[in-house]
């Protein structure tokens, strides 16, 4: 037998009980379906959160004080001077230094907020890639002159003068009750990939920040954000700069750290692997459903078999070979799980973008990615379904014997 | 009998184990059909004449014994060739007609050669096998669409369309009424004159086995003997017009013969056979 005669006979079959088949199919339907949408929505999820994260500058190290992994004695804080020197290196384009702490802000309608303010230099601009929707950035003669400004996000602006829109530039709000005057308004930009909503800012000069607001941390900063000239690659950047600085905290080789460097690259391919794990295991659950699937159609061939019983035996007795029938119902159910996997690809795809929808419609922006190998394997793992569970039920069948099989009623 | 058959089978045995009993249904039978032939295997049920058809047929293998159809030593092929020979040399006509209820007359008759090599014109094959049954004009109808008889036809053009040499028939006129049964006897009787096919029915219809020129009679597994023969054959020749159903034909056997097994009563192994029967279903 042709393959084509299999499959004309397979299609004759199945649309012969059409209610057993659609519900068997289902089983197929449904688990490829949710194989599918959650696929989709895991790899979107992961496509924006690594988009939004290399938006951050793929040519950007972090470096910070203290060591993550390891216990160092006398760690020190890093320092202006430290800054300065960074800064200095050949490789390094900008070195932004930032220091940063909650404080309570309020204004003068009696309208309180509480934010994390942070001190920065004009710089932070162009690494945090920052665009402002109203007035100016921390300019240098803010930052010479210690000067008692503020640049705010809009979620801000909006708990303190009641509007995102409002035009607050020139007024005054308070921080730890000093008076900062407005200088401008950041352009909104949604919550960062970690959760957190970077339209609640607050920018002031890090000279004022360091005199005025954290007198504690008068010579020290939080973080340095260093963007690396374009000539040097990032490798290249941070073991100059570990060097530098294992220089200047005297550390010796061999010795842990006492700082860190992160690197947005590293940060890209841990979240990535993160994301691609949380995929997986959404996939794993949606393909138990495709299992269930799976043994629903091997239910149903046995049931055909034992139905179809005198028909194997007519066949046989006309000259079908064990093979014959084997690919009969092997191909029988493959066809069966393969329309049901095709369905279930066009649902698995409504699905996704219908969560992506009310996902929208909730606040979180969501992009699906069609994945054309996961469809494609999606294809070809419920034709796999279908053929493993068939295995058992042709077999029943091709091992019948003729005289038997016609005998039976 | 110094010319070998084209069927030819030497000391033939089925034997089944049923639990630690062994079962003869077969017991040493053997037997030559020559081209040509029509011939008819009776006996009473569980006489084993549906074993032996099965063997013949190449269905079933024998415990022991040589079977030779056609020059080929069919008792000692595996399954697959078994099949194969079954496709080239056997059509089947069955009682129950065994046709697929959801294909045409045509599909159905097509349906030996989608296991056959001989593919070149299936289907002007299998249009000339309607035709030739008097089915030319219900190609495309289903059986049931179909009257029993119009089924059997459709059944024995599929027996026909792979050329074969020897026709099977068990009981092909079992499930019809006497006029449909009349008209499929004559159609295989006419087969055999006029092509010649070699054909072998199954039956316990005595009115048959009147029509054949050759009653292969069966009992307890074993070919009756000289006499016995005769006997079928007077059996046979009992004027049936004048009696109806088996109530008729038992008492015209009783008549004769009151001591006969033939009444119902049965032997020990025509019960296992039964038995077994029933079981393997």
């Amino acid at each position: 037998m042709n393959i084509t005669t299999l499959i004309k006979e397979a299609m004759n079959s199945i649309t012969s009980n059409k209610v057993r088949s659609f519900l068997t199919m289902l089983g197929i339907f449904i688990g490829v379906g949710a194989v599918i949408a959650m696929m989709s929505i895991g790899q979107g999820a992961q496509n924006s959160i690594t988009n939004s994260l290399s938006s951050l500058g793929t040519q950007t190290l972090y470096l910070s004080p203290g060591n993550f992994t390891e216990n160092v004695r006398n760690a020190k804080d890093l320092t202006n001077d430290d800054v300065t020197a960074v800064s200095r290196l050949d490789c390094v384009d900008i070195a932004a230094p930032t220091v940063s702490q909650t404080y309570t802000l309020s204004q003068s309608n009696g309208n309180t907020v509480s934010a994390t303010v942070t001190g920065v230099i004009p710089g932070y601009q162009t690494v945090g890639n920052y665009s402002l929707s109203q007035g100016t950035f921390i300019s240098q003669e803010n930052l010479d002159n210690k000067e008692m400004v503020a640049v705010i996000g809009t979620e801000i602006n909006k708990s303190l003068f009641g509007s995102t829109n409002y035009s607050s530039v020139g007024e005054t709000i308070r921080i730890m009750g000093q008076p900062y005057r407005v200088i401008g308004i950041l352009e909104e930009k949604g919550s960062s990939s970690m959760g957190t909503s970077q339209d609640r800012n607050v920018f002031i000069p890090i000279t004022t920040a360091q005199s005025r607001l954290m007198t504690r941390q008068k010579n020290s900063v939080n973080q340095i954000t260093i963007l690396v000239k374009s000539t040097y690659s990032l490798e290249e950047a941070q073991e100059i700069i570990e060097s530098l600085m294992q220089d200047r905290h005297d550390i010796f080789e061999g010795n842990p750290n006492d700082f860190t460097i992160m690197n947005v690259q590293e940060i890209l391919d841990a979240v990535s692997s993160i994301m691609g794990t949380f995929t997986l295991f959404l996939g794993g659950i949606a393909a138990i459903s495709l299992l269930v699937g799976g043994i629903g159609i091997m239910n149903i061939m046995l049931v055909t078999v034992s139905e179809r019983t005198r028909e194997i035996g007519l066949r046989k007795a006309l000259g079908a070979k064990k093979g014959d029938i084997l690919a009969q119902f092997l191909v029988e159910s493959s066809v069966l799980s393969l329309v049901g996997g095709l369905l279930g690809i066009v649902f698995g795809l409504l699905l996704a973008f219908g969560i992506a929808r009310i996902a929208k419609m909730t606040g979180t922006e969501l992009s699906i990615t069609i994945n054309p190998a996961i469809v494609l394997g999606a294809t070809l793992f419920s034709v796999a379904v279908g053929l493993f569970f068939g295995v058992y039920p042709a077999n029943k069948a091709s091992n019948l014997e003729p005289v038997i099989a016609l005998r039976s009623e | 009998m110094s010319e070998i058959g084209v069927i030819h089978t030497e000391h033939i045995k089925k034997y089944y184990i049923m639990g630690d009993v062994e079962v003869r249904a077969l017991n040493d039978i053997t037997l030559d059909i020559y081209k040509g032939e029509l011939a008819a295997i009776m006996g009473p049920s569980g006489s084993g004449k549906s074993t032996l058809m099965n063997i013949l047929g190449c269905l079933d293998r024998p415990t022991g014994g040589i079977y030779k159809l056609g020059g080929e030593l069919v008792s000692e092929m595996n399954d697959s060739q078994l099949a194969d020979v079954r496709n080239r040399k056997i059509g089947f006509v069955f009682q129950s007609f065994n046709l697929l209820p959801r294909s045409t007359a045509l599909e159905n008759v097509l349906l030996p050669t989608l296991y056959s090599k001989k593919r070149a014109n299936a289907k002007q094959r299998a249009i000339n096998a309607l035709e030739m049954v008097g089915l030319g004009a219900r190609v495309n109808h289903k059986p049931k669409e179909m009257s029993g008889g119009q089924q059997q036809r459709v059944a024995i053009a599929r027996a026909l369309i792979n050329d074969p040499e020897i026709i099977m028939a068990d009981e092909p006129t079992g499930n019809l009424d006497s006029k449909s049964g009349k008209e499929i006897m004559e159609l295989l009787i006419r087969l055999n004159k006029e092509q010649g096919k070699t054909i072998i029915l199954v039956t316990h219809d005595p009115k048959i086995g009147k029509q054949v020129p050759r009653v292969i009679s069966v009992f307890d597994g074993m070919l009756g003997s000289e006499e016995e023969q005769k006997e079928l054959k007077r059996w046979t020749d009992v004027n049936y017009s004048k009696l109806d159903g088996l109530a008729g034909d038992k008492a015209a056997l009783a008549d004769d013969h009151p001591d006969k097994i033939l009444d119902g009563k049965e032997t020990p192994d025509n019960q296992a056979v039964k038995m077994e029967e029933k079981e393997a279903e």
